[in-house]
């Protein structure tokens, strides 16, 4: 029986896991694990894996064309290719209704982090306000992360908004337009500032130089199907390595539901119900670590409540950045060549001055470079073949800033248990925006159009979107982290009041959801909790 | 896999329902470089294949009249190590002992040859309504039972399928529960609480599809049903909804005196009347499938009640669909809209990945408007433009656009093509301006020439269409 039993492979719980192992401990990690695909031709670039065909396009666009995305009204400008079809597959056994709220969950070997786009940002101390920890106990744990993950960044204005780490790598080369945004930004750098507006180099978690068995970022532009170098970083990497560790053993194939408490009211493991089919099983460990991700972790939660006799609690305060996307145009690019053998992401990222340091907003700006075109294409106001033909020459000057707000803890937005029909239990978040979270949506969006304009940039209003609640997959606040021995929170080393040796060190602990990547500092807090339970 | 490396197929009750949308399914593989596989149909006479479906030159279709009293098939009927999906069976108002020479014994005589063929894999598509639990006067289910007993019986490798209600285009269950459903006054039939979950036929067809390629399930049935399960009340007013209707609380009619009636003339004449007992036990039985992960694996994740909204709202029938696509007519389409798109001659690989997202990009309501404009954009190149953009202006999310969206889609990852949409057109600043102002001004121009042509038969289909208007409103 390992010491500390793991629930979830994501970011959270590979860095905790590998803390414990580096400090001696075992660890049994239980996950579902979906497992990715093969990867294809892992030397080619983007022009050429299409040219040697990829069986008919299937690697692009799925067996049965899956991947295609089509015109609706709430249709993105992107889609998942096939290739990361596993990071939202579900199980059958989870259930969930969602009301005003619309997640992405993931039940694959590195969690939903497989998906991401590596934007690592350090939170400020004032951010850190509401934690029950000093301002700077994070810091030494974020620089962890960075020298196990690699982060590419360099110093420049963004640092009034987030600290750089120190050890960073340095910065990926930039594309042609991120680095003629760049060059505008510094000839009107006065003029942005004074409306609070500050732009930088996007800190990213990608290899600039190899990094044991990782290599470094070729710029093949294939970093939306998934790096076939693994230059961008993947919690199923730190994975792949903890196997080989004498401490550790992974155990894919199972859902967590609930976990087991002993007569004295302490956690002693965990049930599970293996995705194949079969009856339940019980897995034991000294210590329980929920790091599914928020939502899952307060359904295990939930459910072990309910098991104990105490079915209808609520967990209020569920959190999510609003996500706002800002398409634009940068005029003076139009006809000019593009590279589609380039870091495909963000290359620069956009910091907004609020009124306070609760009401900044965090942005990320991505030029087009290689991607799937059809959905940018569809998005456009004309016939199918004049679109084309105006983004044919409208396509170096592309770009799409995506911009996150701040959330707090409110009543009323939370995470529940209720049945369907047939009387299986099921997941239930409820999430109502207040009045004047669309107005700081709205202002936001109007604030970057202005920061976009100044930078010699048509952001067209009519293209702008403000994504629904859970487009970010920034969720947290379920079981907030606090001083306070209130009911269903954790305490500052996560561990959850009530039922001793169960731990939460993913989302569900925050207090609070500053505007920004929140991957980075779930990984940080978790290595922070791992020394400090240790 | 290869298709044309996979086990022949055999086929039974392709000119069926779900049959039918087999074979399309089937026949549009025919078209795609290394998708096509063997097929053999087993159909009751050839005369019997309907006009609309469209048979490949390359597959046997094989006369089998499984109420035959003949005990065993001529040898050499199933190619050695064949796979079978066996759907035909007697439904309806046919008499027991008909059910019973079909469904039971016809499955006994068809498992058998399979046998001796060598089969890879016997997939049975049964019914939910063989683990009912009220299955008295439904001679039906106890063939259905029957069958699955005589399949597993012989020994060879088998899976049994109990699909519950499926929906589509042409699905008689869906037609008679709309009649319920739409009324003045709309019924249902007993409580209404027994727990329904569709299935849409377009689903199902392709999980059989593969399934046949699975490892066989043995005598663990696989019960098939889509997405949430809800009461028959739910089912209705859902129908309603989808209908544009007002909402209304379906009236009960209680069933224990019309079942015991039915039973009673069916005794004396035989099941004459328009409805038997037995089929009256949809009302008294759940019809929702037991989870698998085979199933949760393998059925598309397809909106069951889709048809519900397409079927009324505007003229398109089950015979339209076959206009949609046959497997030649798909690579004409296909080649159309790329010409319009402004690629000639997209490769055989693009023709494929076309023909394979089809059926996706067709999942969606449709209505005389949405047939005409892809008519006209498959009869000529000016039809596209015209097509195109009245599409754009009327039917943004309509099934042209999808059609031209996957078109789009496929020629960006043409090996051949895809340079043509990767990358930009580079020129200088102000001819690319120049250009992107005189695209404009040729979107209006044709979007004008669109509206004069298009607009007023839209408008005389609109008057027309009472239903139509019912729900715009």
């Amino acid at each position: 029986m390992a010491r500390y039993l793991v629930v979830g492979s994501g970011a959270t719980g590979v860095h905790f896991a590998q803390t414990m192992l580096e400090r001696g401990e075992t660890v049994e990690l239980i996950d579902v694990g979906y497992s990715p695909p093969a990867v294809e031709h892992p030397e080619l670039d983007f022009s050429a894996l299409k040219d040697a065909g990829t069986e008919g396009g299937r690697y692009f666009l799925g067996a049965a064309s899956e991947a295609v995305v089509y015109p609706a009204p709430d249709a993105k400008p992107y889609g998942f290719p096939p290739s990361k079809a596993h990071v939202f597959r579900r199980p059958g056994e989870f259930r969930l209704e969602e009301k005003g709220f619309a997640p992405l969950l993931s039940f694959a070997k590195g969690g939903l982090a497989e998906a991401w786009t590596g934007g690592s940002y350090e939170l400020r101390d004032e951010e850190l306000a509401d934690f029950p920890f000093a301002p700077g106990a994070l810091r030494p744990h974020y620089a962890t992360v960075a020298s196990r993950i690699g982060i590419a960044a360099t110093a420049d204005d963004l640092e009034s908004f987030s600290p750089l780490t120190p050890g960073s790598l340095a910065p990926l080369p930039a594309d042609s337009h991120s680095a003629w945004l760049l060059g505008r930004y510094q000839s009107r750098r006065a003029r942005l500032h004074a409306r609070g507006v500050a732009l930088g180099r996007s800190r990213v978690a990608v290899l600039s130089r190899d990094l044991g068995t990782r290599g470094r970022c070729t710029e093949l532009g294939r970093c939306l199907w998934g790096c076939p170098r693994g230059a961008l970083y993947a919690p199923s990497q730190t994975l792949a390595a903890l196997m080989s560790h004498p401490g550790f053993s992974y155990r894919p194939g199972l859902l967590v539901h609930r976990v087991l408490v002993g007569r004295g009211g302490e956690a002693i493991g965990v049930a599970a119900l293996p995705i194949d089919g079969g009856g339940e099983i019980e897995v034991r460990g000294d210590r329980v670590i929920l790091a599914a991700g928020a939502l899952a972790t307060s359904q295990i939660y939930l459910e072990t409540l309910a098991a104990g006799g105490r079915a209808g609690v609520e967990l209020d305060g569920l959190m999510d950045n609003r996500q706002a996307m800002v398409p634009f145009l940068s005029p003076s690019r139009v006809g000019a060549p593009i590279n589609l053998a380039s870091y495909q992401f963000h290359m620069l990222a956009l910091g907004l001055r609020g009124d306070t340091w609760r009401t900044d907003v965090h942005g990320q700006i991505t030029t087009l470079k290689s991607a799937a075109v059809h959905p940018i294409v569809a998005g456009l106001p004309f016939d199918l073949r004049t679109s084309l033909a105006v983004f044919r020459r409208l396509r170096a000057g592309l770009g799409v800033a995506n911009i996150w707000l701040s959330d707090s803890r409110r009543a009323g937005n939370r995470v529940r248990l209720g049945c369907d029909e047939v009387g299986r239990s099921r997941l239930v978040l409820d999430y109502a925006d207040h009045g004047h979270d669309l107005e700081a949506g709205r202002v936001a969006v109007e604030r970057t159009r202005a920061a976009l304009a100044e930078l010699g940039c048509l952001a067209p209003k009519a293209m702008t979107r403000l994504l629904p609640r859970g487009s970010s997959v920034h969720y947290a606040g379920t079981l907030p982290m606090g001083a306070a021995e209130t009911e269903h929170s954790t305490r500052a080393d996560g561990s959850v009041r009530g039922m001793a040796g169960l731990y939460v060190v993913d989302g569900a602990g925050f207090p609070w959801l500053p505007a920004k990547n929140l991957t980075y500092t779930l990984m940080a807090n978790a290595v922070r909790i791992a020394t400090t339970i240790s | 896999m290869n298709r044309s490396e996979a086990a022949p197929l055999v086929l039974t009750g392709a000119t069926g329902f779900l049959g039918r949308e087999l074979v399309r399914r089937l026949a549009a593989e025919v078209a795609v470089p290394g998708a096509e596989r063997s097929v053999t149909l087993l159909v009751r006479s050839p005369d019997s294949l309907p006009p609309d479906v469209r048979i490949p030159s390359t597959w046997r279709v094989v006369a089998c009249d499984l109420s035959n009293q003949a005990s065993t098939l001529p040898p050499g009927i199933l190619p050695p190590a064949c796979v079978v999906l066996h759907l035909a069976a007697v439904t309806g108002r046919a008499p027991a002992a008909l059910m019973h020479r079909v469904n039971v014994d016809g499955t006994r005589m068809l498992a058998e040859a399979a046998r001796r063929a060598d089969a890879r894999h016997f997939v049975l598509v049964s019914s939910i309504a063989a683990g009912y639990r009220r299955q008295r006067w439904y001679p039906y289910a106890a063939s259905k039972q029957g069958a699955e007993a005589a399949l597993l019986a012989s020994g060879v490798p088998a899976t049994i399928v109990r699909p519950t209600m499926v929906f589509g285009p042409g699905s008689r269950v869906q037609e008679g529960l709309e009649r319920l459903a739409v009324g003045r006054f709309p019924i249902v039939l007993g409580g209404g609480n027994v727990l329904v979950q569709p299935v849409d036929v377009r689903d199902l067809a392709d999980l059989l599809l593969a399934l046949v390629d699975h490892r066989p399930m043995g005598a663990e049935p696989l019960e098939i049903g889509s997405g949430d399960r809800y009461s028959m009340r739910t089912l209705l007013a859902r129908i309603r909804a989808a209908r544009g209707l007002p909402a209304r609380s379906p009236w009960s009619v209680p069933l224990g005196l019309p079942r015991l009636g039915l039973a009673a003339a069916e005794g004396v004449f035989g099941p004459k009347l328009p409805v038997t007992a037995g089929q009256l036990s949809a009302f008294l039985n759940d019809s929702v499938a037991t989870s698998h992960p085979v199933v949760d694996l393998l059925l598309p994740p397809g909106d069951p009640l889709r048809s519900v909204v397409s079927a009324p709202s505007g003229g398109a029938t089950p015979g339209d669909d076959a206009a949609l696509g046959g497997a030649a007519e798909l690579e004409r389409e296909f080649k159309s809209l790329a010409q319009h798109l402004g690629t000639e001659r997209p490769s055989t690989e693009a023709v494929a990945a076309y023909c394979r997202g089809h059926p996706r990009a067709i999942a969606v309501p449709f209505d005389a408007l949405d047939l005409r404009l892809l008519r006209l954009a498959r009869r000529s190149p000016v039809g596209c433009v015209l097509a195109d953009s009245y599409a754009r202006l009327t039917r943004p999310y309509g099934l042209l656009r999808r059609k031209l969206v996957l078109a789009l889609a496929v020629l960006e990852a043409d090996p051949e093509r895809h340079a043509e949409y990767d990358t930009g057109r580079v020129s200088a600043l102000a001819v690319a301006w120049t250009e992107v102002v005189l695209l404009g001004v040729r979107w209006l121009a044709w979007t004008m020439i669109a509206v004069l042509v298009l607009a007023p038969g839209h408008l005389v289909d609109h008057w027309n269409s009472p239903r139509e208007t019912a729900r715009d409103g």
